[in-house]
């Protein structure tokens, strides 16, 4: 049985990959297409690494497009400054979002719930003012231009964005199922618990925001590369609100809910430009519908659909445990 | 001195602005435990229908004052009936979820309704600024101030020595109990709702005049609102006034001194400083975590 | 110590499927990139051909026998939604063209998009209008840095934009091919425009500078920082703001310390409403406002910051104002009151509706011109025969391949008796020389 949904799984992981690979074939190598995949492939991975903090850690975090909008200016300035591999730049724009990351953990450990919601909401319109602000690096309201790595085609950046994004679900994937995870777990069930069973509660906290704001701010690289311009106005503090919302809706108790959400949430604009006005009012009506009716999100239709057989293996293990 | 003196007042304006919608905030977040992020769209919308009452119908100030806050009470009440009712035992970020999916709603409806140009609003007190000393004032700012003090003082009184406000503190301490002792808490979270989005509704009011109207105007204050009241330990009422008039004061001086620009970076900075040392807010309660 | 172990272990133990997952995708990606890059080169060879806008004469992207589809990006939602009514201004003026059997038989189809005045969704936007919608140009898009983040791609894929709502230099100078005209005067030559005015009309000795602080209000005060050594007159304090900024009263103190005895305000209608009314509420009323025409030239102005506040206050114009006198007779302007009101009954219809309606009438002019066999080179050359056109409601509209400012004519305005009325006659800018002529 176990077999069975496992391999189950990896062949729906293999058709959707499939389905990514050849999807600009299929899609006529239309730019507006790809840019919608690669908009959910970006609010993808920042969703799972948010994740991270609020379902594995239950750290909530109201400002991670602050940390998407720290790393899609690293790339554009270390882009525009030095001539470093892509590569080696995009990593870069990790590490110093993490850095970041680091630094606003010191405050936010010490924090629960609102305070630390709004420490990070915080955290969130602030970086866009400073971005603002501080000209001679950012260049202001003018925003920057990014030019793409020269060796990069449209077509090759669209494999390049989809093979990252890969790679970084599958690192926080297995960072999420390996001791770390449990560990983050234990802190949401307990701090206390997790504390007087010997888990160094304020390194792993620190640890969460660390990892989460490194992906994030590669995923923020990715995009800068992308679109091939940052500026201030592109991460309001409105995309914190909305990448919330994509792990609620999607289900913050599975790895994949988030993804659920980031594809929900881009994809709802496709359908309601065309009517002027009302793309707000639906992505609104949608959450608190979901939220309403799916209080476990989207993710658990998936499971519906596998519920039975569960319920079968729930009933053997119960009976074996009875006798 | 004299334009410290003056930035100052201003800051207390815009203070006691804060001060109104972060109350409204704290007092819904005390009794049913779910910080409603859509607190200053409700707000924009009760401004807008006084808007209309004043307008479009022609009645005088304080009629249109007076149904937009009956229109701010029934709207709370239905949007906690309708919706929040169905999240209140629902994992925090549920409700913080549903909040800002009714705030991205709220906001795109009052668009389609009433348009995206800004109106001016009239204020109550109309009339040229005066000076007491070196500072200048206008009949509006005072009322702003007299405004606030008088609801802070009657909500004081309706907290402390009512029936109604008894009940209401009993419920935040323990629904359970206090439903066992008779009180219908149902009811004490309909007349909390209605009474928050009231509060709201005169913040909208008061602000319109200032930022005029239109549907994005409460989103800026309703944020400043929430350092307000975290500011303030977000369950403690007085804090929260205390902690409003803290962040216009202070924001007032950072635009005049350094840039204003930079004022609500600044704003947030002083937050995370003010809790690093006091995790729960100036006037927070200390924290127990329960086991 | 031991976590760090604990993370590096964890990290190195993968499961055998997800590593087999991984190299999947990994050799799938390195195989694609490479005869992707191939692959795309082709793509671009075939979007080469089309660039011209199909010169050939036989297929013109978006347009046929008997339409043609025009796109358009504004916010239409969020804090600059207001910008939405620039395509309500097109879509009346289109509806009208339409209903009179629209150009050279063809009618006219507008697609605007929400654009939510951000760079990456105005990007998103453009491609499917241009990829997918197949659209045959740009008309009235909003938000400066959008633009400036869409430039590249327009140009790469060969598509005119025209009429931008933005009056930004780097849209004009040095002229693209892709370019053609503002909704609103550049905001350089209304800045040099109102600084001359202020010195030589009104006798301004000590001046401040009041700007938004972004690509819009720079570009004003960069402008003013050229010439203020020309002028017998000192700048005596600048003072940026942010447009979204509630309190307005430490910028109009840091005013009154200056002691100036005229004030140029580069900003929006909100921002500039509220520094006049904090002007006055600390006493300061005695001095020249001058505001720049985005935020000034609109009458619901009176209705935002009152009746005697706002009196006095000086802008320009390249429109007139339904309301004007000078609006009296002029017949584009009627039409526009008459379709507008009707469109949108009991909207605002002064300011921002204004130029995407303008904005269509020199686009459906220059339709017209093109004659029956419509592409991008006719059209260009059709633009190109514009010397100052003044049958729109724009005071006038000048082409030529090296000027595509489009609006280097405009006007002095004074807000008096309730209404903008102009105080000059028409004030030309020559792109070439850099001179300003008063008529």
């Amino acid at each position: 049985m176990q077999l069975k949904s496992q391999k189950l799984k990896y062949i729906f992981n293999s058709v959707v990959l499939l389905f990514i690979i050849v999807y600009p074939f299929l899609m006529n190598m239309s730019g507006y297409w790809m840019t919608l995949l690669v908009m959910m492939t970006i609010y993808g991975i920042t969703a799972v690494a948010l994740n991270i903090m609020i379902g594995y850690g239950g750290q909530i975090s109201i400002g991670h497009a602050g940390f998407l909008m720290i790393g899609s200016y690293s790339v554009a300035i270390i882009a525009d400054r030095f001539e470093l591999p892509f590569v080696i730049t995009l990593l870069l724009a990790g590490i110093i979002t993490a850095f970041v990351g680091l630094i606003i953990s010191f405050s936010a450990v010490r924090l629960k719930g609102h305070f630390l919601a709004v420490v990070t909401l915080g955290f969130g319109i602030s970086v866009p003012v400073i971005a603002l602000n501080w000209t001679s690096l950012t260049n202001g309201y003018s925003g920057m231009l990014v030019t793409r790595p020269a060796i990069l085609s449209e077509l090759s950046l669209y494999y390049f964005i989809v093979g990252c994004t890969v790679l970084f679900l599958w690192f926080m994937y297995n960072i999420l199922h390996s001791s770390f995870g449990r560990a983050f777990i234990s802190i949401r069930e307990s701090e206390i618990a997790a504390q007087s069973s010997g888990i160094n509660t304020t390194f792993y906290k620190t640890l969460m925001f660390v990892i989460s704001s490194f992906f994030t701010g590669m995923a923020g690289g990715l995009y800068a590369y992308w679109i091939g311009f940052v500026g201030p106005t592109d991460f309001p503090v409105t995309i914190s609100f909305l990448l919330l919302a994509m792990i609620v809706v999607g289900g913050m108790h599975s790895f994949y809910g988030p993804i659920f959400g980031a594809v929900l949430f881009s994809i709802i604009p496709h359908f309601t430009d065309e009517f002027m006005g009302i793309t707000n009012i639906v992505i609104g009506l949608i959450l608190v519908i979901i939220i309403l009716f799916r209080p476990e999100g989207l993710v658990t239709i998936v499971d519906w659909f596998k519920m039975n057989k569960t319920m079968e293996k729930a009933d053997t293990i119960s009976k074996e445990r009875g006798s | 001195m004299e334009a410290l003196l003056q930035i100052t007042f201003g800051g207390l304006i815009f203070g006691s602005i804060y001060a109104l919608a972060a109350i409204g905030i704290v007092m819904i977040y005390k009794t049913t435990d779910v910080v409603n992020f859509a607190h200053g769209e409700m707000a924009m919308i009760t401004t807008f229908i006084s808007f209309t009452f004043l307008q479009m119908v022609g009645l005088s100030f304080f009629v249109s004052f007076l149904l937009a806050l009956i229109f701010a009470a029934i709207f709370g009440m239905t949007v906690y009936q309708a919706i929040i009712k169905r999240v209140q035992n629902a994992p925090p970020l549920n409700q913080i979820v549903v909040t800002l999916g009714l705030f991205l709603a709220f906001n795109g409806i009052a668009g389609l309704i009433w348009g995206y140009t800004p109106h001016g609003y009239p204020s109550a007190l109309r009339g040229d600024s005066f000076q007491v000393g070196s500072v200048f004032m206008s009949p509006h700012q005072l009322f702003i101030l007299g405004i606030t003090l008088a609801l802070m003082i009657l909500f004081f009184i309706l907290f402390k020595y009512t029936k109604i406000g008894l009940a209401m503190r009993a419920t935040q301490q323990d629904m359970q109990t206090s439903s066992l002792m008779g009180i219908k808490v149902s009811q004490v979270f309909n007349l909390t709702w209605a009474a928050g989005a009231i509060l709201g509704g005169v913040a909208g009011i008061l602000t319109a005049p200032i930022t005029y109207l239109e549907p994005s105007m409460m989103i800026d204050i309703l944020i400043m609102g929430f350092a307000a009241a975290v500011f303030g330990g977000f369950v403690n009422l007085p804090g929260a006034v205390i902690g409003g008039l803290i962040v216009g004061v202070y924001s007032n001086w950072v635009s005049y001194y350094i840039g204003s620009e930079l004022s609500v970076a600044f704003v947030f900075l002083l937050i995370v400083l003010v809790l690093y040392v006091k995790p729960t807010g100036l006037f927070g309660a200390k924290y127990v975590k329960k086991v | 110590m031991e976590e760090v172990f604990i993370l590096i272990r964890g990290t190195l133990m993968m499961k055998w499927k997800s590593t087999y997952l991984f190299i999947l995708s990994l050799g799938m990606i390195i195989f694609l990139t490479a005869c992707g890059g191939e692959s795309e080169q082709t793509g671009s060879d075939a979007e080469g051909n089309n660039s011209d806008g199909g010169s050939t004469g036989e297929e013109v992207r978006g347009v046929t026998d008997d339409e043609i589809i025009i796109g358009n990006i504004v916010a239409q939602s969020g804090p600059q939604a207001i910008y939405g009514q620039i395509a309500q201004g097109i879509q009346t003026y289109f509806d009208y063209v339409n209903e009179n059997g629209g150009v050279h038989g063809r009618q006219l189809k507008l697609l605007a998009y929400d654009g939510e005045y951000t760079p990456a969704v105005e990007m998103q936007q453009a491609q499917r209008l241009v990829e997918e919608e197949e659209v045959f140009l740009m008309l009235g898009n909003d938000c400066t840095p959008c633009n400036t983040a869409t430039k590249e791609y327009y140009e790469e894929q060969g598509v005119i934009n025209m009429m931008l709502g933005s009056g930004a230099q780097q849209f004009y100078e040095p002229p693209s091919d892709f370019f053609f005209g503002s909704e609103i005067a550049n905001y350089r030559i209304e800045t040099r425009v109102f600084y001359d005015y202020a010195v030589n009309e009104l006798d301004a000795g000590r001046i401040a500078i009041v700007y938004q602080n972004d690509d819009y209000g720079k570009e004003g005060y960069e402008a003013v920082e050229a010439v203020r050594d020309d002028y017998d007159a000192e700048v005596v304090t600048e003072v940026p703001f942010v447009a979204n900024e509630e309190d307005y009263t430490t910028h109009a103190q840091k005013v009154k310390d200056a002691d100036v005895d005229t004030v140029i305000m580069l900003s929006t209608p909100n921002p500039a409403a509220r520094l006049k009314q904090e002007f006055h509420a600390i006493g300061l009323t005695d001095i020249n406002y001058i505001v720049s025409s985005v935020g000034g030239n609109d009458t619901t102005m009176f209705e935002l910051a009152g009746e005697d506040v706002w009196e006095g206050t000086y802008s320009a114009g390249s429109i007139p104002v339904p309301d004007a006198p000078e609006a009296e007779g002029n017949e584009a302007i009627e039409t526009y009151l008459e379709q507008y009101t009707e469109a949108y009954p009991g909207e605002n219809y002064s300011g921002v509706p204004q130029w995407g309606y303008a904005g269509a009438e020199v686009f459906v002019e220059a339709l017209e011109r093109a004659g029956e066999d419509l592409n991008y080179d006719t059209f260009r050359e059709a633009l190109y025969s514009f010397d100052n056109w003044t049958e729109g409601t724009y005071a006038g509209v000048t082409f030529s391949p090296e000027n595509h400012y489009g609006l280097t004519t405009l006007f002095m305005t004074r807000a008096q008796n309730g209404t903008i009325e102009s105080v000059t006659d028409l004030i030309n800018y020559d792109p070439e020389t850099g001179e300003i002529n008063y008529e």
